[in-house]
C-alpha cells in the first residue's frame, strides 16, 4: 500500500509544529523511546477464541 | 422568568417543572432559543446547522404529548445541540470539516434514537476542532467557538461548539465525544458540567470516530442535577454497554443525603498538582477541604506514573484517525486544514511498534487503576493545568517547562480515556482573569452515579459560579 504523499509544508509542520495541537514528531521519537526502556512483562498470548458461546 | 433570555441560562430541570407545570410552552421555550441563536450564532460559533423546522415539528409534538399529561422523561421538550459527528438522520454531519461538506446521514446515532425516545428537542449541529482533532476548538472552515466568559479566548474543544451553545444560552444541554478531555475541558472552561461515562457505556453507534480504542460520548450540561438525569435518561439497556451484574452502585447515602460520610477519596501525590496554575491548584485543595468538611475521608493515593500518557494517547490517537481518514485523502485531501493534516502525516511516522507499546502502557495503566481503587472511591484532580487560552496561543509555559497549548488542556484528563474510567469535571471557583476553573473526579468502573454524587454535594458547598456578562 502506497504512502500518503506529504507537501514540504505538512513535513515541516509535523517537525516543528507551530500550531500547538499536538507534541512534533523528533519529541515524540524521543519519548517513545522512553517507552521502549519500560518492562511491560511478558509478552501477551498473540491471540484466542471466544469460549462464552 | 422576566426574560426569554433568562430563561435561555435555566438548568434543564428547571425549564422541566416550567413546563409540566404548562407555565411554558416547548413551541415557547424552542423559539426562545432560536431567537437566541440568531442573536449569538455569529458571535459564539456554537452552531454549524441549526435545524429550526425540525425543532419546531419537535416542540409541537411535545407539546401534544404535555398537554396529554404523559408522565415521560424530564428531557420532553428539552431542547439540545450535538457535536457535528453525531449522525441526526437527514442532516449534514460536517464532522466540522470541508472533507463531508455533502454528507446527509442516512441514520439517525444510538445516541440520537436515545433523544427521540426522551422526547428531547434537536436544535442543531454543534461547532468542533475539526473531525475531533484537538483541544483548542479551533475551525479555519466554521469559525473557532468563542469562551462565553471571554470572548477573546477559547472555548476549547474538541466539543467547542457543545461547550459553547450551552454557555451562551444557545442549548440547555448539548452531545459530546472525548478522547482526551474533549467533553470535560471545554465543559470546565465554561462553567458548565462534563462528564466522560465509562468507556463504551454510552453507545457511539453513528458517531464519526477520531480514535475509536479512546473515543467516549460524553455529556455537557449546566449543573450536576441536569447532568444526573441526563445520564439516567441515556443510559437505558439498549444505549450502550450495560455495567455487569452487581457493579453499579449509587453515592454513599440516597440521593437527597448530602454527607459524604464513609466516602473516600484519593488526592494523587504527584503529575496532577504539577505544572499548574497557583489559582487551580488554590481551588482544588479548596474542593479538597470541602469533601473533608462533607464526611469524606482524603488520603494520598499514588496513581500509575503518567508521564507518558499524552505520548502513549497520541500514539494510538494517530494512526487510528489515519486508518478512518485514509478513504479520504486521496480524493479530498486538499479539503482537510493544515493542522490536522500534519497530524495525520504524523500517523503515518508512528510505527505499529509504537503503537503496540503504547497499548501494552495503557494495560498497565488500568491494573495499577485497578490497586488504587482498591483503596479509595473516588479520585479527585484539577480539572485542567491552565484557565482558558486566548485564541492563537500556541504554547503554555509552566514554571519553566514550555508545552504545545493543547497537550497542556488535557494534561489532566487524557489519561481516563486510557483507562476508560467515569469522570466528571464542573467549576467550582472563577480565577481572577475572571475565567471558571474546577476540579476533575474519577470513579470506578460504571459508578458514574458515585461521582455524580459526590459533585452534588462538593457544587453544593462550592457555591454557584456566575454566569457570563453576554449582554
Amino acid at each position: 500500500m502506497a504512502a500518503h504523499p506529504w507537501s514540504d509544508d505538512e513535513i515541516a509542520e509535523l517537525v516543528a509544529p507551530t500550531m500547538g495541537i499536538i507534541t512534533g514528531l523528533p519529541d515524540l521519537l524521543a519519548q517513545l523511546d522512553e517507552l521502549r526502556r519500560i518492562d511491560f512483562g511478558m509478552t501477551p498470548p498473540a491471540s484466542d477464541v471466544p469460549t462464552d458461546g | 422568568m422576566s426574560t426569554s433570555s433568562e430563561l435561555c441560562f435555566q438548568p434543564a430541570t428547571v425549564i422541566a417543572r416550567l413546563l409540566r407545570d404548562r407555565d411554558l410552552s416547548v413551541v415557547e421555550l424552542v423559539d426562545a432559543f432560536l431567537s437566541r441563536i440568531d442573536e449569538r450564532n455569529a458571535h459564539s460559533k456554537a452552531y454549524i446547522s441549526v435545524t429550526k423546522d425540525a425543532a419546531r415539528r419537535a416542540a409541537a409534538e411535545a407539546d401534544t404529548r404535555l398537554g396529554r399529561g404523559e408522565a415521560g422523561s424530564i428531557f420532553l421538550g428539552i431542547p439540545f445541540g450535538s457535536k457535528d459527528l453525531i449522525d441526526i438522520k437527514g442532516v449534514l454531519t460536517t464532522g466540522g470539516s470541508a472533507v463531508l461538506h455533502d454528507n446527509v446521514a442516512t441514520e439517525d446515532a444510538a445516541v440520537i434514537d436515545r433523544m427521540n425516545a426522551i422526547g428531547a428537542v434537536s436544535l442543531g449541529k454543534t461547532n468542533l476542532h475539526e473531525f475531533a482533532y484537538g483541544t483548542t476548538g479551533e475551525n479555519a472552515v466554521y469559525g473557532t467557538a468563542v469562551n462565553a466568559y471571554d470572548g477573546t479566548r477559547l472555548a476549547c474543544g474538541s466539543s467547542s461548539g457543545s461547550a459553547a451553545a450551552v454557555a451562551h444560552g444557545l442549548a440547555a444541554f448539548a452531545l459530546g465525544t472525548d478522547t482526551g478531555g474533549s467533553v470535560r475541558v471545554p465543559a470546565v472552561m465554561n462553567g458548565l458540567v462534563g462528564l466522560k461515562p465509562t468507556f463504551g457505556r454510552l453507545s457511539l453507534k453513528g458517531v464519526i470516530p477520531f480514535c475509536w480504542s479512546l473515543d467516549h460520548l460524553g455529556l455537557i450540561t449546566r449543573t450536576i442535577d441536569d447532568c444526573a438525569a441526563l445520564f439516567e435518561a441515556c443510559a437505558a439497556a439498549d444505549a450502550g454497554k450495560a455495567p455487569p451484574a452487581g457493579t453499579e452502585r449509587s453515592g454513599p447515602g440516597d440521593s437527597a443525603d448530602r454527607s459524604l460520610a464513609g466516602l473516600r477519596v484519593g488526592i494523587p501525590d504527584r503529575f496532577y498538582f504539577e505544572r499548574t496554575d497557583p489559582e487551580i491548584l488554590a481551588a482544588a485543595e479548596n474542593a479538597v477541604r470541602l469533601l473533608e468538611q462533607s464526611g469524606a475521608t482524603v488520603s494520598k493515593v499514588s496513581l500509575p506514573d503518567a508521564r507518558h500518557a499524552r505520548t502513549a494517547s497520541l500514539t494510538i490517537q494517530m494512526p487510528e484517525a489515519l486508518s478512518f481518514h485514509s478513504r479520504y485523502l486521496e480524493d479530498r485531501g486538499h479539503l482537510y486544514s493544515e493542522d490536522l493534516r500534519a497530524g495525520l502525516a504524523l500517523g503515518q511516522y508512528i510505527l505499529a511498534e509504537h503503537y503496540i507499546r503504547a497499548k501494552r502502557l495503557v494495560n498497565q495503566y488500568r491494573a495499577g487503576m485497578r490497586d488504587v481503587f482498591a483503596d479509595v472511591d473516588v479520585i479527585l484532580t484539577p480539572a485542567t493545568p491552565i484557565p482558558a487560552p486566548k485564541i492563537g496561543t500556541v504554547k503554555v509555559a509552566m514554571d519553566g517547562v514550555e508545552e504545545a497549548v493543547g497537550n497542556a488542556l488535557t494534561r489532566f484528563t487524557t489519561f481516563f480515556n486510557m483507562t476508560g474510567h467515569p469522570a466528571v469535571t464542573f467549576a467550582t471557583e472563577m480565577h481572577s482573569l475572571g475565567l471558571p476553573i474546577g476540579v476533575q473526579l474519577i470513579g470506578r468502573y460504571f459508578e458514574e452515579r458515585v461521582i455524580l454524587k459526590v459533585a452534588a454535594v462538593l457544587a453544593e458547598r462550592a457555591g454557584p459560579i456566575p454566569l457570563p456578562d453576554l449582554r
